[in-house]
């Protein structure tokens, strides 16, 4: 029976577990992203007219904009939304799979098995990676069906380009949750700080460049990692997710580190 | 069954542990023996859990070292937990599991672990193993708790407040599981508040104060040094003075007619003493391992540090 069989490792449990977040993740991006590609697709124009009629702060808080219907779209979708939800996944999930089963108090059972602390780790920080792989592919897919569904030109390619590069500072944030949650076993302290950042360097990474002697400041934000590239028009800046992919692998190599070397709460 | 090289399925060297200022645990020299049943007392907060904590490895020590099944916990950690059962004081199961799916997950991840065995200690502790966990009530959670701390045989069984939750006769059935283990030349270290069940099942106690561990002794050895009450009844009142001075007398009180007197060692002193007078009834109370303890606890045991 498949719940049994789901019951045969730390894998595939959390599989289990954080599978019904999973596709209530893709859902979410699914209707979000029809009704974003929809609305633009009938009447797009006067979205586009109305956005040029914005302070220029306030549309660069929208997100990017290239002055088309598929340009608000596409900002809307992986400018706002998609972040806020992948963020929100590998934020909460990051921090869980570091110190969930011990602010539930179901570590000592689990430990109880002949286990690594970085087993554990390990296993869960596979199963919420694989789901934002899922997630942003999924997301993708349904974008370019939608969307040839209602007859928008959309580059398949740059849109795949901007979802790779997401995944580069979601992966980052989420990591850094998990570490800080390793590191001191509090959630409170991983979610916080990360979606806290998340939040700032994205005002300060949209905001900033409004004024033009703090444009350079604004690159200095790990939002940037991810928004200067600029992949809807460029495709995929390697350096940038490069550098958010080494930050995540070193966040969580400290999760790890830290998380072996301190004593376990409960 | 036998540990690694004849060695002590658990031994400490000056086990350790500070929380900043707070000395849960010092100096802790312990050795237990195979295929024997050791009862862990203390009061709460007395270093129990710690020590526990620390043989499993969850916790580090500040100093001192510990040995579980001649494996050194610090290095071979993985291979102890594959080696003991343990069962924690407090802890919580997947709620949204039933009791059944828990145990498989824990049994899976084991291994080695008879389903019919499982199915058995389901029978005796009577608890549906069906039923979600969250719909479980304290006990019977408890219940499916003590089920994957016997199912996989370990060779050493370590249970912290097993008996929490539980009614008389699932102690009773507690009781005798641990016996059985102990007949199958098996080891369980039990840390337990409840000290008539361990006075019923331990071979050996050791009692715990404020991390120190203030005596180890064989249960009935602990018994006959501990401090009796005998009650001497008389047909008038007596002077209370001639039993003060008895070797092994430790207080005196005078009820009416009847002469109260805590002593340790022989009551021969004592009842010579007594004869001295009419004699119309005498009340032995023997002491039980609560007496002991509370005395340890307020450091008035003949051991106590």
């Amino acid at each position: 029976m498949l719940r049994d069989k789901l019951l045969g490792s730390v894998f595939s449990k959390t599989v289990r577990d954080w599978l019904l977040w999973t596709v209530i993740a893709v859902i979410a991006m699914w209707l979000i992203s029809a009704l974003y590609i929809g609305i633009m697709a009938l009447s797009g124009d006067a979205y586009v007219t109305m956005m040029d009629d914005f302070p220029e702060a306030l549309a660069s808080v929208y997100g990017m904009n290239n002055g088309t219907p598929e340009g608000l779209a596409m900002s809307a979708i992986y400018f706002l939304i998609g972040p806020l939800v992948l963020l929100t996944y590998a934020i909460g999930l990051g921090s869980s799979a570091a110190v969930g089963e011990e602010e539930a108090r179901s570590l000592p059972i689990l430990l109880s098995s002949p286990l690594r602390r970085r087993s554990i780790l390990l296993a869960k920080t596979a199963v919420a990676s694989i789901g934002v792989l899922v997630i942003t592919a999924l997301t993708w897919l349904g974008v370019v069906a939608v969307a040839a569904l209602v007859g928008m030109d959309l580059s398949d390619q740059n849109v795949l380009g901007v979802s790779i590069q997401l995944l580069g500072m979601v992966f980052l944030f989420g990591a850094l949750a998990l570490g800080l949650s390793a590191w001191r076993g509090s959630s409170a302290l991983g979610v916080g700080v990360a979606a806290g950042l998340a939040v700032l360097s994205y005002f300060v990474t949209t905001l900033l460049p409004v004024v033009e002697d703090l444009a350079d400041v604004a690159k200095l934000t790990p939002w940037y990692l991810f928004s200067g590239a600029d992949s809807l028009s460029n495709g995929i800046d390697v350096i940038l997710l490069g550098i958010a992919v080494l930050i995540a692998a070193a966040l969580f190599g400290l999760g790890v580190f830290t998380l072996d070397r301190r004593d376990l709460k409960g | 069954m036998t540990t690694t090289d004849g060695a002590a399925p658990i031994k400490t060297e000056g086990l350790t542990k500070h929380y900043k200022d707070v000395k849960a645990l010092v100096d802790l020299d312990l050795e237990v023996q195979q295929g024997e049943v050791f009862g862990f007392l203390g009061p709460n907060g007395a270093g129990k859990t710690t020590t526990i904590r620390s043989l499993l490895h969850f916790i580090f020590p500040t100093a001192g070292k510990a040995t579980v099944l001649g494996m050194d916990v610090a290095t071979d950690a993985v291979e102890v937990r594959g080696r003991v059962a343990y069962m924690p004081s407090e802890y919580s199961l997947y709620p949204k599991l039933t009791g059944a799916e828990n145990i498989t997950y824990l049994a899976n991840l084991r291994g080695g672990v008879d389903k019919s065995f499982v199915s058995s200690l389901a029978e005796r502790l009577e608890v549906d193993l069906t039923r979600k966990v969250s719909d479980l009530s304290t006990g019977n959670k408890q219940k499916v708790g003590l089920i994957q701390a016997f199912m996989s045989k370990s060779e050493l069984v370590i249970l912290d407040e097993p008996s929490t939750g539980l009614d008389p006769l699932m102690q009773q059935e507690l009781q005798t599981m641990i016996r059985e283990v102990r007949d199958d030349g098996r080891t369980v270290f039990l840390s337990s508040h409840s000290l008539a069940e361990v006075e019923r099942v331990a071979d050996r106690v050791g009692i715990l104060r404020s991390g120190h561990l203030v005596v180890v002794e064989r249960v009935d050895a602990l018994k006959r040094k501990a401090i009796r009450r005998i009650d001497l009844e008389f047909d008038d009142p007596v002077e209370t003075a001639a039993f003060e001075t008895i070797d092994g007398v430790r207080s005196v009180e005078a009820r009416g007619n009847t002469v109260v007197v805590s002593f340790e060692g022989s009551v021969n002193g004592l009842l010579r003493a007594a004869l001295d007078h009419n004699v119309v009834n005498v009340n032995s109370r023997e002491a039980d391992l609560e007496q002991i303890f509370l005395d340890y606890y307020h450091g008035n045991g003949s051991h106590a540090a």
